[in-house]
């Protein structure tokens, strides 16, 4: 079941910037990973994604370039420096939110030092 | 209309229809469409027809309208109001204190028996405003598209304008309209990025640009050598920049050698030609004083006024009237010795605030171009705000005494038609530069390993 999308929209460029910390990727292949990874639950709109791509590019949080592979015209997505830093703090915001969550409806929590 | 109803095209068509800026619109596209032929191929690897893949992919796309209004509003110019406001307010500023220092003593004495107003400046600051915000609107980049039919023509225009028609002789020459050389500056930034890739003979082609710009403003326009100079010095400092960003493509060596021996032969031959005039230039701006009859005259005339100068105020009584000013002493105070009768009237540090504060607003829109990324940008940038800072700091010291080669107005409170609009025009391309910062495609030269030369030989081969 596709979660709620408030709480998905809020934390899709966490997602996006955490994929692209481990590689460089296009668009399709974002939505794809994210698919798989997530065992089908974040199924991100081709729509919503090229719109917050772009605006973290003009964050200056990511960058883009353009290959050919395959007589095919991609334009890949690379993280930078500022983009690790950004991700790093929305990381910090996530986990403090969940603990968060978790305190107040209970429940075992796990690898929680 | 249901997204499944659309074909690519007509999706892509209703897509890019929200989207104003034609770079982002060209990019978006072409994005989106790839994204859909690969989800429309990931369709058909798992079994569905050529068109119903298609329509499959588009529909998932979702509402173009909204994604495209999304895009449109990520791809947007910026605003430089900030800017049009701070230069307004210079603009107001520099009209108030000139009537207020200068205008408003005039009655009593004709200059050169032209119109003593301040209504006439005023005309040319608002006809300048209107030329910056139209340039600002305009895409500097055209600059580039098309830099050596522009400086052709400008040049070319110089020339025949520096004939009795179409603009007037006015005191025997041209030299009121000298301050239109700066606006040189702009172009060699685009005409230096027409020979990007070239290598070495990219650097020899912006050399000879130069020197081309050199002979027309010497030669043709009386009065012009300061302006001149001025404007070479710049456009030598640009290419320097150019070298430097990548964009000839060349080994540093070969850049040093050009730049160095190229204008150090030019200048030898120069140097030995005008001798004796340039060393009777050098000796009045050493010693104005031997020739405070003739050359020197107006910086000797300065250097006194500028003695009873206070810091606060006037020492002199209202009484004593424009005669112990600067404006009865110089003919020229309302172009070359504005500041000079500032101080005259409100005191040396009124001056020290109005020059630091146009500095200040200088270094901002240095600071600016240095924060933007777009190459093109930075070295036209560069070239403007140089060309601004040297007349100003020139003026400055013409002002106060100091022999300069030309003497020379400044932004905002010297009065010149000419002089107000290329002012005006080279704020208007910097704000053009910065709206447009993010749109325009900032890239390095590809490499071009053939060079010019090979180019020519292969459309010999052709033939």
């Amino acid at each position: 079941m596709a979660a709620e999308k408030s709480l998905v929209s809020g934390n899709t460029s966490m997602l996006l910037l955490q994929l692209m910390s481990e590689k460089d990727m296009y668009g399709y292949e974002m939505i794809e990973t994210l698919k798989s990874r997530s065992n089908r639950m974040f199924e991100l709109k081709a729509g919503t994604l090229y719109p917050l791509l772009h605006t973290l590019e003009a964050q200056k949080l990511l960058v883009s370039y353009e290959t050919d592979a395959a007589g095919k015209t991609r334009k890949y997505y690379r993280i930078t420096k500022e983009g690790h830093k950004a991700l790093a703090k929305k990381r910090q915001e996530w986990e403090s939110y969940s603990k968060a969550v978790t305190q107040v409806i209970g429940g075992v929590l796990y690898g929680i030092s | 209309m249901e997204s499944h109803d659309l074909s690519v095209s007509q999706y892509l068509e209703q897509l890019t229809g929200q989207i104003r800026s034609k770079h982002a619109k060209s990019l978006v596209e072409q994005e989106i469409l790839a994204h859909i032929e690969e989800q429309a191929d990931a369709y058909r690897q798992s079994g569905a027809g050529y068109e119903e893949a298609q329509k499959k992919a588009v529909k998932d796309m979702g509402d173009p309208v909204t994604v495209g209004i999304e895009m449109d509003r990520i791809h947007r110019p910026r605003s430089g109001w900030k800017f049009l406001l701070i230069i307004a307010g210079f603009s107001a500023m520099g009209l108030l204190v000139q009537y207020l220092c200068l205008y408003q003593f005039l009655g009593e004495l004709k200059i050169n028996q032209a119109v003593i107003s301040i209504s006439k400046q005023a005309i040319y600051t608002i006809g300048g405003l209107l030329l910056m915000v139209a340039i600002y609107y305009a895409d500097y980049s055209a600059i580039s598209k098309y830099g050596k039919q522009i400086g052709i023509f400008f040049l070319f225009l110089i020339v025949i304008c520096s004939g009795p028609y179409p603009i007037p002789i006015l005191n025997g020459s041209h030299a009121y309209i000298k301050s239109v050389l700066y606006l040189f500056v702009p172009i060699y930034g685009g005409i230096l990025y027409r020979y990007r890739a070239y290598h070495g003979m990219g650097i020899v082609f912006g050399l000879l640009w130069l020197a081309a710009a050199f002979l027309v403003g010497v030669t043709q326009i009386g009065g012009g050598l300061g302006v001149t100079l001025d404007m070479v010095a710049v456009c030598y400092f640009m290419l320097l920049l150019a070298i430097g960003k990548g964009w000839f493509q060349v080994k540093k060596k070969v850049a040093a050698a050009l730049m160095v021996g190229v204008p150090a032969a030019a200048g030898g031959i120069g140097i030995v030609c005008t001798a004796p005039y340039l060393m009777m230039r050098l000796s009045v701006m050493l010693h104005p004083e031997l020739y405070a009859q003739t050359a020197g005259y107006q910086s000797v005339t300065a250097q006194a006024l500028v003695k009873k100068l206070t810091w606060y105020g006037a020492k002199r009584n209202a009484e004593a009237g424009i005669a112990s000013m600067p404006a009865g002493a110089l003919a020229d105070v309302r172009s070359d010795y504005i500041m000079l009768q500032i101080a005259s009237v409100w005191g040396i540090l009124a001056v020290c605030v109005l020059a630091g504060a146009l500095l200040g607003f200088f270094g901002y829109l240095f600071y600016m171009i240095h924060r933007q990324k777009n190459q093109l940008g930075q070295v036209i940038g560069f070239g403007c705000i140089m060309v601004l800072a040297a007349e100003t700091g020139q003026s400055l010291f013409n002002n106060f005494g100091f022999y300069t080669v030309s003497a020379g107005g400044l932004p905002f409170f010297s009065y010149g038609g000419y002089h107000t609009l290329t002012v005006y025009a080279l704020f208007g391309v910097l704000l053009s530069i910065y709206r447009y910062q993010d749109l325009l495609l900032a890239q390095l030269p590809k490499p071009n390993k053939k060079g010019i030369l090979a180019r020519y030989k292969i459309k010999l081969e052709r033939l």
